[in-house]
């Protein structure tokens, strides 16, 4: 359940659209729980977690900031799931040099048949979102390096990667209004499942 | 290397992804923790520097060497790589 939020500070953007996606989240999911109750906190590497109340579902979140938009991404933690991503971008505003400069040769040739389907602002930047969600669900972040973790397969709105550790993670992108959003889930499962061959 | 130094790349290209701020940038000044560039506007960098050095392909990925640990660079090792990676 994704959710945004529009306020001046990023911290407190966070929890505001992370408490209106847990009340969406458990709502939907038919779960009792108090969505105030649920703290959003930080661990030392930066990753956002959810503390749960007492008796509650344990629930996973993902950040993403964006301009003065924050949204946040929230879902039930299932046996097997340890991560999960968002990340958004703004379709209307300018990224120039996204192509040459966010991937690789290899990545390019990659991404090249679906930069002639769709285009090769909407490939680069749906691609790049989908590597930004793949890092956040993985727990790594690009620590520094947006290169290390390489798109080894992609279709218009489905795009693979390969991280350092040799660990092969999908994302999902789609278009709606002036945003792309991109979405990873990391599982044991659903990592033997997306592995691609050498 | 193209007449502008390094340094006035790097500035040019940080003035076309941020007006105002690329001129007088120092060289002591973190990208991620000093300047807040996120990820997206790294990459676009980048892409800026690659297209006003000719389109030719340049390792960035060397600039998070492995066994060095990383997480942010300082426009003097981004102006050293370009210095170092750029044939003159």
């Amino acid at each position: 359940m994704a959710s945004a939020w529009e306020a001046p500070d990023r911290l407190e953007r966070g929890r505001l659209a992370t408490r209106r996606a847990v009340r969406v989240l458990l709502k939907h999911s038919g779960e009792t729980g108090f969505p105030g109750g649920y703290e959003l906190v930080r661990k030392r590497n930066g990753r956002p977690t959810l503390a749960a109340p007492h008796g509650c579902p344990s629930l996973l979140v993902s950040l993403t900031h964006t301009g003065d938009t924050t949204f946040a991404y929230v879902g039930m933690r299932e046996a097997g799931v340890s991560g999960i991503g968002i990340d958004v971008e703004r379709r209307d505003r300018d990224h120039d040099g996204l192509w040459e400069g966010g991937f690789t040769g290899d990545e390019r040739r990659v991404l090249a048949p679906v930069a002639r389907e769709a285009g090769q602002a909407r490939a680069a930047l749906s691609a790049w979102c989908a590597k930004e969600a793949v890092v956040k669900a993985l727990g790594t972040g690009f620590e520094g390096d947006p290169w290390a973790t390489a798109c080894v397969k992609a279709t218009t709105n489905i795009f693979w990667f390969r991280s350092t550790d040799g660990r092969h993670t999908q994302a999902y992108t789609y278009l709606q209004g002036p945003w792309v959003f991109a979405f990873s889930h990391v599982s044991e499962e659903r990592m033997n499942a997306c592995r691609i061959p050498a | 290397m193209p007449a502008e130094s390094p340094l006035e790349l790097v500035r040019a290209q940080m003035e076309i992804l941020r007006p105002g701020q690329g001129g007088d940038m120092d060289v002591s000044l973190l990208l991620g923790r000093d300047l807040h560039m996120s990820s997206i506007e790294l990459a676009r960098l980048a892409g800026g520097l690659r297209r006003a050095l000719g389109g030719e392909p340049l390792p960035f990925q060397l600039l998070f060497a492995p066994g060095e640990d990383v997480k942010d660079l300082t426009v003097g090792r981004l102006v050293a790589f370009l210095e170092e990676h750029v044939p003159s």
